[in-house]
């Protein structure tokens, strides 16, 4: 304290004396007794939280001054399309507003072709998603292992990220269109068998499903590699030496440390799944047979007819499905969590 | 204090979620509830545009029906009148005396003036003003020599009259004197007087009729603006044809433009146009390189005699202007007519703009192509021209008619509903007329144009461009899909128009959701009632047939087997190998002989409760028997297909009575038509080329019923039966149409006989056997052996063309394709729900 005063630059240090500056100082430091008359006293009181006040505005100002930026984004680009979106669903059309009720939604509920897409989509979904967090995992804990080359097989599966959508499409078409070299050289010519239409066949789920594995294993492969490294190892190393084994250590200790990231990966696989319509349609145009016929196949039609009405009907249903899913998940790790953390 | 903190932030986060989703909430509730009134449609307002029609039928000196071949130009406005220039030949009896025929006693060549409301005011005879002018006495006297021996008079000299054009208020023309003895030309320039009459003439210095340096002869004169226009054919030094351009100005001033020379790289494909731009340049519009693809602009600057290609697409937006509309006024500038109005364009904010709508005058829109807008102020438009041909034979002198559009000071329709229609092709002159009825009879209901849902506004250039062949039939249909869809949408909302014409091949709409059913509007008693019933869906119908067209092969009745209506497989098999020597009359590739003749069959592609349904006989047969039967059409000429004694058989696609006259003449007597190859050899297909339909949302029902009595109605349906292309769906107004085409065509053959001998009709093929009027009865009776009518669906179409040619290549068993085309049709027919 003494320091201080001494280095501060209100200090003249021309005109007193050191022995002077610190008299005053003791002076100023010593505890006198002091009758607080009560008048004085709501006086400070009000004063203090009127401080408070201050303080707390400060501190919204600050808050809201960092948030502002992203609010204003996400009510621009996400809740005010949400909102025409929610109107337009209840309008008559883009260009008549008329209130028409449930009337949109009941059109799209029981359209044969919006039924069948949402089961395919949820087929898909329901295999896709596992598949690609498991397979994942399995990767990643393999790449974990201390395989020799390890970054060597890490590149090859991040590989198909860095591709475009259309030139793995063109990929698969090579593979397995009819004349593809799945039908000439594959089945056909080695075994025999039958050709397979396979994108206009039972199979078209099967080769869409290989297609969004073989795209999103390596992004998941990475978010679960890193959350695998992040394991403290001598929790690890303390089970092994309680004599814990690897399948134990795997469910007991890593399970509990992945599972963030296996609900993220989840969410973002979910997340693909409903975006493979893109692939989908580079491969099959508009009108697919009903295997391939997608979700969004329906939403773009509609979109592409400016059926604007029935399309935000479709959407305000599937987003209400999305939401059903993801708050399952979030339900399911958060008391994942609580488990962990009793 | 860390803890109390984090806990404000978290009322603070608190407090922005709940402000959030109650402004989402409310806000929600808010914008989903705020709906319109009722949709109700507009009156019309006391004052709105209005012009008063006037029609004037241009009288003449002259008997244009008595011609064998005449053109009518008209000049335009001279001062206060307007000229017309006819130009023709008489028939020459083919007996005359060929040594001293006169064959300007054959020829016609006459100017025509009216006054500015159409009344006659001269008939000059060219071939008589330039011998009465005095003209050729001084041409004899310049050419004659000093020597007796070559005295020569003016009836000795020969003399041609080129094109005329206004100058300085009378009409110029130009006239060329030859037969002199040194076999020397004199150029004169004959004036006329519109106002009088009177005629004057000079001598040129040079020749009537220059030709720039290169040039071999004058394609075309036109004149616009200041400016006149004259195309010069040429060669290059290989010898490739190509085109100059010669401009000249009001001060008689040429210049002229040698595109082969002053191109760096010539690719004009053929002229479209030219407009004024303004500044002393003009814009000269051809034919793209590409086939349907984007134009191409040629800039002329008249002041630095230079061309320019426009190789940016500054100009895209003038892609959908007809150049054969396009005249030039001081002061507006270049004006365009087309079905829906006059519209101007404005080069300096890049549009074209509707000046006037047709919307506002009572006219005919189908005469409008067929008349030159001859004077546009704010409160006057003039148009003269023939209108439009009800037929071939109808042509005459007195269809030259002039149409004055007057502005009215208020709106004499104002109070009456509008209902608005739409037509998906062009607008024809029996829907157009009947329009003009509904308008003028009608008290309550007053009917617009919408030209939004018109194929070309789905049809650009750019989607045509880079088009093979196979492609264009898809491309075609996904504008047709698209136009559907928009009228979908639009008619489900309240959107779209009340009246739609001609959407009878956009079978989507065919649902209570979007038209109205007619079948209770309808008596079908006097009409072609199988028809009527044809077009029926689940016994609903929403599209109205007003005529349509026959599609089947026509034979020799010889070929016809008693009670035949068509040909099943096997029967079109033998009929091809025998009567038509092998050579199949449809000629067309296998997909689209695939998708024609499953249209003949539609009505058994579908389950009883409406799902698609491919796995049946009909289909199967009609693959195999086009993957064994049908094969790629080469080398096949107009003759081989269109001959009927040629090909034994042709093949007759959307076609009418009097087209089948048309191709036909005698040997229409003993002919029939019968159906496409199908499973059950049923007769012919109907194809509906017009149809109207009401929009189920319209809150004026009662005022399109009444509009669709109208189009029922015997003047409308005769109108339609004048079309060469299709037959009405009255039987009466068919009926009195087809004894006229056949009074009309026995006519003719009685002039050929007149004008031609024996010798020359057999030489040119003319077989002048008269028509039998039982060929009617005939006709009738093949129209009720049809139980179909086509009712594409362009989506579906698309869907079967990308399929069932694998099954044609032998690539894909037909157990694989139908699954697949059944499937794929099926979702798309669900989707539309």
């Amino acid at each position: 304290m003494r320091n201080k005063v001494i280095m501060s630059k209100y200090t003249d240090l021309t005109t007193a004396s050191a022995s002077e500056v610190n008299a005053k100082t003791e002076k100023k430091n010593q505890i006198t007794p002091v009758t607080v008359d009560p008048s004085s006293r709501a006086k400070l009181l009000a004063q203090k939280k009127k401080l408070h006040k201050i303080r707390r505005i400060q501190e919204w100002g600050l808050f809201t001054g960092y948030l502002t930026p992203s609010l204003v984004g996400v009510m621009l680009f996400f809740f005010l399309p949400l909102l025409l979106l929610l109107k337009t669903s209840f309008q008559k059309s883009s260009t008549n507003t008329d209130f028409i009720g449930l009337a949109n939604y009941e059109r799209v509920l029981t359209n044969e072709a919006f039924k069948s897409a949402s089961i395919n989509t949820l087929t898909f979904a329901g295999l896709a998603v596992p598949l690609a967090v498991l397979l994942a995992l399995l990767l990643a804990l393999l790449l974990n292992s201390g395989l020799p080359g390890k970054s060597v097989f890490r590149s090859i599966i991040l590989n198909p990220m860095m591709v475009p959508v259309a030139s793995v499409v063109l990929i698969w078409q090579v593979f397995f269109s009819y004349n593809g070299v799945m039908n000439s050289w594959g089945l056909s010519h080695l075994f025999g068998a039958e050709k397979i239409d396979w994108f206009k066949s039972e199979y078209a789920q099967l080769v869409i499903l290989v297609l969004f594995l073989w795209k999103n294993l390596g992004y998941n492969m990475v978010l679960f590699l890193a959350a695998l490294n992040n394991i403290p190892g001598e929790i690890l190393e303390s089970a092994m030496m309680d004599g814990a084994g690897a399948f134990k250590r795997f469910f007991a200790i890593k399970m509990h440390y992945l599972s963030p990231t296996f609900f993220f990966v989840a969410i973002m696989s979910l997340i693909n799944s409903f975006k493979v319509f893109r692939e989908v349609y580079l491969l099959s145009g508009d009108h697919p047979t009903d295997k391939f016929y997608m979700l969004q196949h329906f939403m773009n039609n509609q979109f592409k007819k400016l059926d604007y009405s029935k399309l935000s009907a479709g959407a305000i249903i599937m987003c209400i499905v999305m939401i059903i899913i993801v708050g399952g998940l979030f339900y399911a790790e958060s008391k994942f969590d609580a488990d962990v953390e009793e | 204090m860390i803890l109390k903190e984090g806990l404000q932030m978290r009322n603070s986060k608190k407090l922005v979620a709940c402000a959030v989703i109650i402004s989402v909430t409310l806000s929600s509730f808010t914008v989903a509830g705020c709906g319109r009134k009722p949709r109700s449609n507009p009156k019309i307002e006391a004052d709105s545009d209005w012009y008063n029609l006037d029609k004037v039928t241009l009288g003449s000196d002259i008997d244009l029906s008595g011609t064998q071949y005449s053109q009518t130009k008209v000049l335009g406005r001279v001062g206060d009148c307007y000229a017309l220039w006819h130009r023709g030949t008489y028939p020459i009896p083919y007996d005359v005396d060929w040594d001293n025929i006169d064959i300007r006693e054959y020829s016609l060549m006459q100017l025509d003036s009216y006054d500015l409301s159409g009344g006659h005011l001269h008939s000059v005879d060219y071939i008589d003003a330039v011998s009465s002018s005095g003209l050729l006495d001084e041409a004899a006297a310049l050419m004659s020599s000093d020597d007796e021996d070559d005295l020569i008079s003016g009836d000795d000299l020969m003399f041609d009259i080129w094109d005329p054009e206004i100058r300085d208020d009378k009409v110029a023309v130009g006239v060329e004197v030859y037969g002199g003895p040194d076999s020397d030309a004199l150029g004169y320039e004959l004036y006329i007087d519109p106002a009088t009459g009177e005629v004057t003439y000079e001598r040129l210095e040079g020749a009537a009729h220059v030709l720039p340096p290169g040039a071999e002869g004058t394609v075309l004169m036109s004149k616009f603006g200041e400016y006149q226009i004259n195309e010069y054919m040429a060669h290059d030094d290989d010898g490739q044809a190509y085109t100059m351009i010669g401009v000249t100005d009001s001060d008689r001033n040429v210049t002229v433009f040698d595109l082969a020379q002053q191109l760096e790289e010539y690719s004009m494909v053929a002229i479209k146009g030219y407009l004024d731009m303004g500044s002393g340049k003009i814009l000269c519009i051809s034919l793209g390189e590409e086939l349907f693809g984007p134009d191409d602009y040629y800039v002329l600057d008249v002041a630095y005699e230079s061309i320019t290609k426009v190789t940016d697409d500054r100009y895209s937006w003038l892609e959908s202007v007809d150049y054969r509309s396009v005249s030039y006024f001081e002061g507006i500038g270049n004006v365009i007519m087309d079905n829906y109005g006059i519209k101007v364009i404005d080069f300096e904010n890049s549009t074209v703009s509707e000046s006037m709508s047709f919307d506002s005058c009572n006219i005919n829109r189908s005469d409008v192509p067929y008349m030159d807008l001859v004077s546009y102020t704010e409160d006057e438009i003039v148009l003269i021209g023939s209108g439009y041909m009800i037929s071939d034979q109808d042509a005459s002198g007195d269809d030259l008619v002039m149409i004055r559009l007057t502005r009215a000071d208020s709106n004499p329709n104002a109070g009456k509903t509008i209902l608005t229609a739409a037509a998906t092709g062009s607008i024809n002159y029996a829907m157009s007329e009947a329009v003009c009825t509904f308008n003028e009879t009608g008290s309550d209901y007053f009917i617009t144009f919408d030209p939004k849902y018109t194929i070309d506004q789905y049809m650009t250039s750019d989607q045509l461009a880079d088009m093979t062949e196979n492609d264009s039939a898809i491309q075609t249909d996904n504008a047709y899909s698209q136009l559907s869809d928009q009228l979908a949408v639009d008619l489900m909302a309240g959107e779209g128009p009340d009246i739609i014409f001609d959407s009878f091949s956009l079978s989507q709409l065919n649902d209570d959701a979007y038209l109205t059913d007619m079948s209770e509007w309808i008596d079908t008693g006097g009409m072609f009632g199988n028809i009527v019933e044809a077009c029926k869906k689940d016994g609903k119908l929403y599209q109205m047939p007003l005529a349509f067209g026959v599609t089947g092969i026509v034979t020799g009745t010889e070929n016809v087997a008693p009670g035949q209506n068509g040909f099943t497989f096997d029967e079109y098999t033998d009929f091809v190998s025998t009567v038509c020597n092998g050579q199949d009359p449809l000629a067309m590739n296998q997909t689209e002989f695939f998708i024609q003749c499953l249209a003949t069959m539609d009505d058994l592609c579908y389950t009883e409760d409406g799902k698609i349904s491919y796995d049946n006989d009909a289909f199967r047969a009609l693959a195999d028997f086009t993957s064994e039967n049908i094969f790629p059409v080469y080398d096949q000429t107009y003759e081989d297909v269109m001959s009927l004694d040629n090909a034994g058989g042709i093949y007759f696609r959307k076609g009418s009575f009097i087209s089948l006259i048309a191709s036909l003449r005698a040997r229409m007597n003993d002919v029939s038509i019968l159906g496409l190859p199908s499973i059950d050899g049923r007769g012919p297909l109907a194809s509906v080329e017009c149809s109207v339909a009401v929009s189920a949302q319209s809150p004026e029902q009662d005022g399109c019923r009444s509009f669709v009595e109208t189009l029922l109605s015997q003047p409308i349906q005769e109108y339609y039966a004048y079309d060469t292309c299709y037959s009405p769906i009255s039987v009466a107004a068919f009926d009195s149409i087809a004894v006229k085409i056949i009074d009309d065509f026995n006519e003719d053959m009685a002039v050929y006989e007149t004008i031609s001998s024996p010798a020359e009709l057999a030489m040119n093929g003319i077989d002048t056997t008269r028509i039998d009027t039982g060929v009617i009865d005939a006709y009738k009776e093949m129209i009720g052996t049809i139980c179909s009518v086509e009712t594409s669906d362009v989506a579906r179409d698309i869907i079967i063309r990308e399929e069932i040619p694998a099954y044609f290549v032998h690539q894909k068993d037909l157990e694989e394709v139908i699954p697949v085309i059944e499937n794929r049709v099926q979702t798309m027919l669900d989707e539309r729900g």
